[in-house]
């Protein structure tokens, strides 16, 4: 290699670093609001008598974020009536934001990745799936719920992210995945 | 047959462990299972037991023998000692042959280096000698210890022979140092920082995966253990276990490590130790010279590729110039049953250096920058609690892979930069001045495994780190007053942190200090003590409830050290060594508060936390017997509000402490606290070598550590188990065409970690294991070019195994076999 050469190589290696040299551009005095961020903050369940549309309860799951003590979440008791066949859609907000922002919406569109799953416990309570993937398979936004005679329990709503191994067929499997999403609520069918 | 041997040795242990409450108890059973251990080496070697019973005796009695042959004459009393290079590539030369006055001799060793004791003072001819090279002849007036770097030239080559680049006169630390370079550092191209400094007693790794190593100094890492690079404290976000130090080996030459409290010197947080990473000095000889590195591993298929070119200008003496650069890729780890999804990584760096010296003044730049992109085992990022029981349950991973290169989700992605200053000046007394002014910048960004879901998140870092750092310092070595001598320093550092989705706040900090040290040498014995004061104010920003808080802290501390080095006679060292050192709290510490994802559970940090104060004592025993040589060394490290993280513990409604879980919208979790304590860190670090014969050297590192919460009366959870490293080495010369050729043979044996408080970890320790590594390297020449090659297997038996400090000891087994195969090839390209 003759020298002038070697010049030139070491004077792009300079160069490449002033170029490459970064800057701290974020000012240090005004950090990131944390709300700003996306945050899972809200889980509700809209539930509507399939026999009576008009009547609707929503059933809500909060959790709000920023709190040194971070507070013991709010939580709604599901009240249902016995006997009846309700049509339950999920909803996934952030309520961070301002109007709220919707991300079960995302998750529809993440269909092929994305599964809720449910379990009842003591309730005379059954959950059907109402929805399907491009590949036929329940996500779990809207589903069919049936009560039967009066009775008290917990349902457990848990959504999984499964990402590529999400089955492509039959009723999708619980045990794959990570979980995003798992919260209880206390079921009252009277 | 030694497999079967050290099982039974284990399973016996582990009865006789259990019972072990006394920590004396627990030390007594180590040393006899590690004299057993050698013993059965020697029987093996058919070796003669006296030796063995002069090292125990060493071991438990050096005082005996500190009595030995001390009527040497007082003025007989001088040592010298230095290094043998090669002129052109600037590498270390072993045995070349180094006599004075056509007497005595000696032969420098693995690392390049020669010492004669017990000189009188006088005139000395010292000739330095090396095939292929042209012989040195000088002249030495030897009125005090001396140490000199000889560098040798190629016989073709028709410059000067001799250029004695530095002559300082030698201290010793009193505390423990001990390097990795030459051929040792060799052997390691390719492996990261930490897992390059495994090789010495009393350093371990703190792992993550196969691609992510901290180093470990006597049990402590993290913020506990400085790293200094090229003279420039390494900031990043050493907090995190899972962030690995951002240097790119291939710029060192020397890695040395310094064990134990080294506040005075370099200031605070180095509780645990420092870590001094050295690039080898710009070229000297007019002309372009360089290496260049090629690794190839086939665990995980990886390629290592590293250069650096040397240029020193021929009308301008002293005015030199050096590129480097390392290009790394790596695709999945396998264990012995699978590929271990997702742990691809990737590594670009480069560094130049400018430099212009004379004699009396110098001043050099160096940049560097590094890149890397660290895939992130797969099933290890879990989502809820639920997730993680069936992980850690879940024998093999819940999820496994091909092969591939591909780095996906979850995954880091790092940038570091520095940019350093260095200037010295150096007076007539051999007092010099030295500043070092540099700046750093480290961006840090961590992609989870699952994307957001909105598309303004979608592809950015789920947490993303920057922090910027000034640093400066400078030193006055002086030598004013005829006794004494010592470094006086000042330093000072600026750092400004901005973080996005992160569980640790803004800040800012600045931080000072002020320190002396001096020693003395009186006859055969080295005093120093030293003094220091720091400053450091730091201010937070943050929200909080929605509205910015801003609260500041002030940590302040003194922090000393005194020390001895003896030389009781030829064959005995003794260095005792007492320094405090302090940290204050890191950043997560004070203020971490969230979810952390990788192990499923909430953090908090605590705002009322002192600094840590630690009061470390070691003794250190260098030996040389014969044919055996090594150290030995104690320790006893006390820390004062030692801060870890303990599960929160809340009253339940029938009055007990129980675990506190938090409920969430992912479930529920549990919670733990950083919390303040008083620890004790006791341990023996052992090095141990044997020139058995010509051809064979035996040589053992053994690392133990009692690491206790003297408040809780517990042990300390993630400190290092018992090991220790073996090799036998086999030199030969048998084939005349291959230089420098040996065979090795060696194991690594680690103990399963004992009396982990419960509660603390979710899963129980894994088992010990005995790793087993083959290698042989030789040098040989391609026509006038010289090639260096190691060819090595770790894991010769595929041994199915899980390691204590590696975070995914829940969930994967270690990598299995791995074939690496390693060519150095040095050049110089200079008109001959």
């Amino acid at each position: 290699m003759n020298i002038n050469n070697l010049t030139i190589l070491l004077f792009l290696g300079v160069l490449l670093s002033f170029s490459a040299c970064k800057k701290d551009d974020a000012n240090v005095a005004n950090p990131e609001n944390p709300n700003e961020n996306e945050l899972i903050t809200t889980l509700q369940v809209l539930l509507t008598d399939t026999a009576n549309p008009a009547d609707q309860i929503k059933v809500t799951f909060r959790q709000m974020p920023g709190h040194r003590t971070s507070l013991s979440p709010f939580v709604e008791p599901m009240n249902l009536k016995a006997n009846t066949t309700y049509s339950a859609e999920i909803f996934l907000l952030d309520e961070t934001k301002t109007p709220a922002d919707t991300l079960s919406e995302e998750v529809r569109k993440e269909g092929n990745e994305h599964q809720f799953f449910f379990k009842v416990r003591n309730a005379n309570l059954t959950v059907l799936y109402d929805d399907a993937d491009d590949n036929g398979v329940p996500i779990g936004l809207n589903n069919i719920f049936k009560t039967g005679e009066a009775s008290t329990g917990s349902l457990n709503i848990k959504l999984k992210h499964q990402g590529e191994v999400k089955p492509k067929s039959g009723n999708g499997n619980e045990l794959l995945g990570s979980t995003d999403v798992d919260v209880n609520f206390i079921v009252e069918i009277e | 047959m030694l497999g079967s041997l050290i099982r039974l040795i284990f399973s016996n242990q582990a009865e006789l462990l259990l019972s072990a409450d006394c920590f004396y108890l627990e030390y007594l059973v180590y040393g006899y299972l590690f004299l057993l251990v050698s013993l059965f080496y020697y029987s093996l070697r058919k070796m003669k037991v006296q030796i063995l019973l002069v090292f125990g005796l060493l071991l438990f009695s050096s005082i005996a023998y500190a009595q030995g042959d001390s009527a040497i004459s007082n003025t007989c009393r001088f040592r010298l000692e230095g290094d043998v290079k090669d002129g052109e590539t600037n590498t270390i030369l072993p045995g070349a042959t180094v006599v004075i006055d056509s007497g005595t001799g000696t032969v420098s060793d693995e690392s390049g280096h020669f010492h004669f004791t017990n000189l009188c003072k006088g005139k000395y001819n010292i000739t330095v000698t090396f095939l292929g090279y042209k012989t040195i002849v000088q002249t030495l007036d030897l009125n005090e210890n001396l140490y000199k770097t000889f560098i040798l030239h190629s016989d073709s080559c028709l410059l000067e022979s001799i250029i004695v680049t530095s002559s300082k006169p030698v201290y010793e630390s009193s505390q423990s140092v001990q390097e990795i370079a030459g051929r040792d550092l060799d052997r390691t191209r390719g492996f990261s920082l930490g897992e390059s400094l495994k090789g010495i007693a009393g350093v371990n790794t703190l792992q993550t995966g196969p691609s992510i190593f901290k180093p470990v100094i006597q049990g402590m890492y993290g913020n506990r253990v400085l790293i200094l690079n090229n003279g420039v404290r390494q900031e990043g976000q050493q907090w995190g276990s899972e962030h690995a130090p951002e240097i790119d080996p291939f710029i060192a030459d020397k890695i040395k490590v310094v064990k134990g409290a080294s506040g005075v010197l370099y200031g605070s947080d180095a509780i645990g130790g420092v870590i001094l990473v050295e690039p080898r000095p710009l070229r000297i000889k007019s002309g372009v010279g360089g290496e260049l590195n090629l690794a190839g591993f086939s665990n995980n298929r990886q390629g290592v590729v590293s250069g650096i070119i040397d240029y020193s200008v021929k009308q301008i003496k002293g005015l030199s110039f050096r590129l480097q650069g390392t290009l790394k890729q790596a695709g999945n780890s396998k264990t012995p049953d699978y590929y271990m999804k997702n742990t691809a990584f990737r590594e670009q760096n480069f560094s130049w250096a400018a430099g212009y010296k004379r004699e009396e003044w110098g001043v050099d730049v160096f940049y560097s920058q590094f890149n890397s992109k660290i895939g992130i085992l797969s099933a290890s990022h879990i989502g809820s609690r639920e997730d993680r029981i069936r992980a850690i349950e879940s024998p093999v991973p819940l999820e496994t892979s091909g092969f591939s290169y591909a780095v996906d989700r979850p995954y880091q992605k790092i940038y570091h930069e520095l940019g350093r200053l260095h200037a010295f000046r150096k007076f007539h007394n051999k007092s010099s001045l030295e500043l070092i002014l540099a700046r750093q910048f480290n961006d840090r960004s961590e992609y989870d495994k699952h994307r957001p879901f909105k598309d303004q998140f979608k592809n950015g870092p789920d947490s993303r780190f920057k922090i910027t750092t000034y640093t400066g310092t400078l030193y006055l070595n002086q030598n004013y007053f005829k006794k004494y001598s010592g470094t006086w320093g000042l330093s000072f550092i600026q750092q400004s942190n901005t973080v996005s989705r992160s569980f640790i706040p803004n800040f800012r900090s600045y931080a000072g200090g002020i320190f002396l040290t001096e020693r003395r040498k009186i006859e055969n014995l080295e005093i120093e003590g030293g003094l220091r004061y720091d400053y450091k104010w730091m201010r937070i920003y943050k929200y909080e409830d929605g509205v910015i808080i801003s609260p500041s802290f002030v940590f302040s501390n003194l922090s000393g050290t005194i020390g001895a080095v003896k030389k009781v006679n030829e064959h005995l060292k003794v260095k005792l060594n007492i320094g405090t050192c302090f940290r204050p709290p890191a950043v997560n510490e004070l203020f971490s508060e969230g979810l952390h994802h990788g192990i499923a559970r909430i953090e908090k940090g605590d705002r009322s936390l002192n600094s840590e104060y630690a009061y470390n004592t070691s003794l250190t025993v260098d030996y040389k017997f014969k044919r055996i040589y090594g150290e030995v060394s104690l320790y006893n490290n006390f820390i004062k509000d030692y801060i870890y993280l303990v599960p929160e513990l809340v009253l339940d409604s029938s009055g007990n402490y129980v675990p506190d879980y938090e409920p969430g919208i992912r479930g529920t979790f549990p919670v733990f606290k950083y919390v303040q304590t008083d620890a004790m860190f006791t341990g023996l670090d052992l090095t141990f070598n044997d020139s058995i014969s010509k051809h064979f050297i035996f040589s053992t590192r053994l690392s133990l550590l009692r690491a206790y919460n003297t408040k809780a009366k517990e042990h300390i959870i993630l400190t290092p188990p018992a090991n220790m490293e073996n090799g036998l080495k086999y030199s030969f010369n048998f084939i005349p065409s291959l230089k420098e050729a040996y065979f090795k043979v060696g194991n690594t044996i680690v103990l399963q970690k004992k009396n982990i408080p419960s509660g603390q970890d979710l899963k129980a320790a894994p088992k010990g294991y005995v790793l087993w590594s083959l290698e042989t390297g030789f040098g040989v020449m391609a026509g006038k070019q010289e090639l260096n090659f190691t060819f090595t297997v770790y894991n010769l038996l595929n041994k199915k195994y899980r390691d204590y400090l590696d975070a995914f000891r829940y969930f994967t087994d270690e990598p299995g076999r791995n074939f690496v195969v390693r060519l150095k090839v040095p050049f110089d390209l200079s008109k001959k």
